[in-house]
């Protein structure tokens, strides 16, 4: 469990992806007990997450403007003053 | 008087349909003719039931058969009217039953941009001819985006349409708006740098290239080389969505994905947050019925090593067992927190189970504790008493005190 990563920092992909694979290991292999039960717990934790980031994430925008030289500038765009 | 020339004797006479089909080949047979564009009036402009289209092309010197099928028809944003100037593109033909040889019209244009046209189809054929289209070449779409790059106007609908979009379907997206003019001589160029900026400066997984509907006059930045070359260089995946329903931009035919509409690109680049709930809820069902299978299984074996530990009985063993049993129960009991009635279920059955597993349940059987008084030490072998030992009895209902009366056989004791 401690090779894992957070499961709040995982993006929606990652999260889903590794319920998926977890799923199936819990259904193909013979697992002892512990197994079975730190899956499941973390299973619940991932497909929590996966429905926080559809239900509750906040689409994250911004601005690229790119200069003649070659640099560009990331500000935050705000769509209310227009 | 009437006289028949010998050369021009026929062996033998053409018939009508002979001579015709004769015409028709030479005139089906022309390449130029193959695949013309023709400009002129329209005029005599008819629509009969069957949906086909039937009018005259004429100039000041000529006039020529025109026919657009139901099928052409269906895909011209809008029919022309008597007195209009068109530029038609099509075959010319030959109608057998009516003697006549026609334009049979594929598409249709205002003459006004005729010339636009042409060199529009020009180049499509160019890019064409490199590659720039091909199939092969069309890359897949990441199935969830993590960074979504959108080319388009700040100001117009379109960035309104996809950002709206993204909030519904699939709001856990970070957007990067790289804002040019989507019409104009600026655009261009200014389409150019921003994809570039987008492929250079971010890591965004895909690119959105959008703008609403609009004459052809104005989505010429979507027809434009620079334009498409750019869309074509662009490492990320690119998506257009030019407002536009009849005919494909040069931007469209590069893109690896080409959709109506901005609404309808957003729509392409993000999963549906309906279909994926339901994914989610399938995953944790299957989850959930694992779980519970496992607990049964576990509730067995449990069962099965109470037999043996009581076979065993030392009290010790039974704390050290007792011990390891309450740590999973208790993870067990997080987890059923979690979900599942089914598995609290379970979980009851296990407690109860525990329960008859406990000392007090081996007392209430008929078993008794018995220590030496007053040292407390638990008496479990004939080498630790004495005849004159005060003993204390543990049953299940509380305690009483007695005395050793006999030696190492002694097998009661008598009250006080």
């Amino acid at each position: 469990m401690n090779d894992m990563p957070d499961v709040e920092t995982l993006s929606f992909e990652e999260a889903f992806r590794e319920l998926e694979d977890l799923v199936e290991r819990m259904e193909t292999g013979n697992l002892p007990l512990e197994e079975t039960i730190r899956l499941f717990e973390r299973g619940s934790l991932l497909a929590r997450h996966c429905q926080n980031l559809l239900d509750k994430a906040e689409l994250k925008l911004q601005q690229l403007t790119a200069s003649p030289d070659g640099e560009a500038t990331v500000a935050p765009f705000d769509e209310g003053s227009r | 008087m009437f006289q028949m020339s010998l050369f021009s004797q026929p062996t033998r006479p053409f018939t009508v349909s002979e001579i015709t089909a004769h015409i028709k080949g030479l005139v089906e047979d022309d390449p130029t003719l193959g695949d013309v564009w023709v400009e002129g009036e329209v005029s005599n402009l008819s629509r009969p039931s069957s949906g086909h289209v039937y009018f005259s092309l004429k100039d000041a010197g000529a006039r020529i058969a025109c026919v657009m099928w139901r099928t052409a028809v269906m895909r011209i944003a809008r029919l022309p009217q008597d007195g209009d100037r068109v530029l038609a593109h099509g075959r010319i033909g030959v109608y057998e039953a009516q003697g006549v040889y026609q334009l049979y019209v594929e598409e249709i244009q205002p003459a006004g941009l005729g010339e636009y046209y042409v060199q529009l189809e020009r180049l499509k054929e160019r890019l064409r001819a490199e590659g720039l289209f091909a199939e092969e070449r069309k890359r897949p779409l990441p199935q969830f985006p993590r960074h979504i790059g959108i080319v388009t106007s700040p100001d117009g609908a379109a960035l309104r349409d996809i950002l709206h979009v993204l909030r519904r379907r699939f709001p856990c997206v970070a957007a990067t708006l790289a804002p040019t003019q989507v019409q104009g001589a600026e655009a261009p160029d200014q389409i150019v740098a921003a994809l570039d900026a987008l492929n250079r400066h971010t890591d965004c997984d895909v690119l959105i290239v959008a703008r609403g509907g609009g004459s052809l006059e104005e989505l010429a930045a979507f027809n434009d080389e620079r334009v498409a070359r750019a869309i074509f260089q662009s490492r990320i995946p690119v998506v257009t969505g030019v407002g536009h329903e009849t005919d494909f931009t040069i931007a469209d035919l590069v893109a690896d994905r080409r959709a109506p509409t901005p609404t309808a690109a957003a729509e392409i680049i993000t999963p549906d947050r309906a279909e994926l709930t339901a994914a989610l809820d399938k995953l944790r069902a299957r989850m959930g019925s694992i779980g519970a299978r496992r607990i049964q299984a576990f509730a067995e074996r449990l069962a099965y090593e109470r037999k043996a530990l009581v076979r065993a009985s030392p009290q010790a063993q039974i704390v050290s067992r007792r011990q390891r049993t309450d740590e999973y129960a208790h993870r067990i009991a997080l987890m059923a927190r979690q979900s599942l009635a089914r598995q609290r279920a379970a979980l009851t059955a296990l407690a109860s189970r525990l329960e008859t597993a406990s000392p007090q349940a081996t007392l209430a059987r008929g078993y008794a504790i018995v220590s030496l008084v007053p040292s407390g030490s638990v008496v479990s072998s004939t080498q630790q008493v004495r005849p004159g030992d005060r003993i204390r009895v543990q049953v299940s209902d509380g305690r009483f005190h007695g005395r050793v009366t006999d030696g190492q056989d002694a097998k009661e004791s008598e009250t006080p």
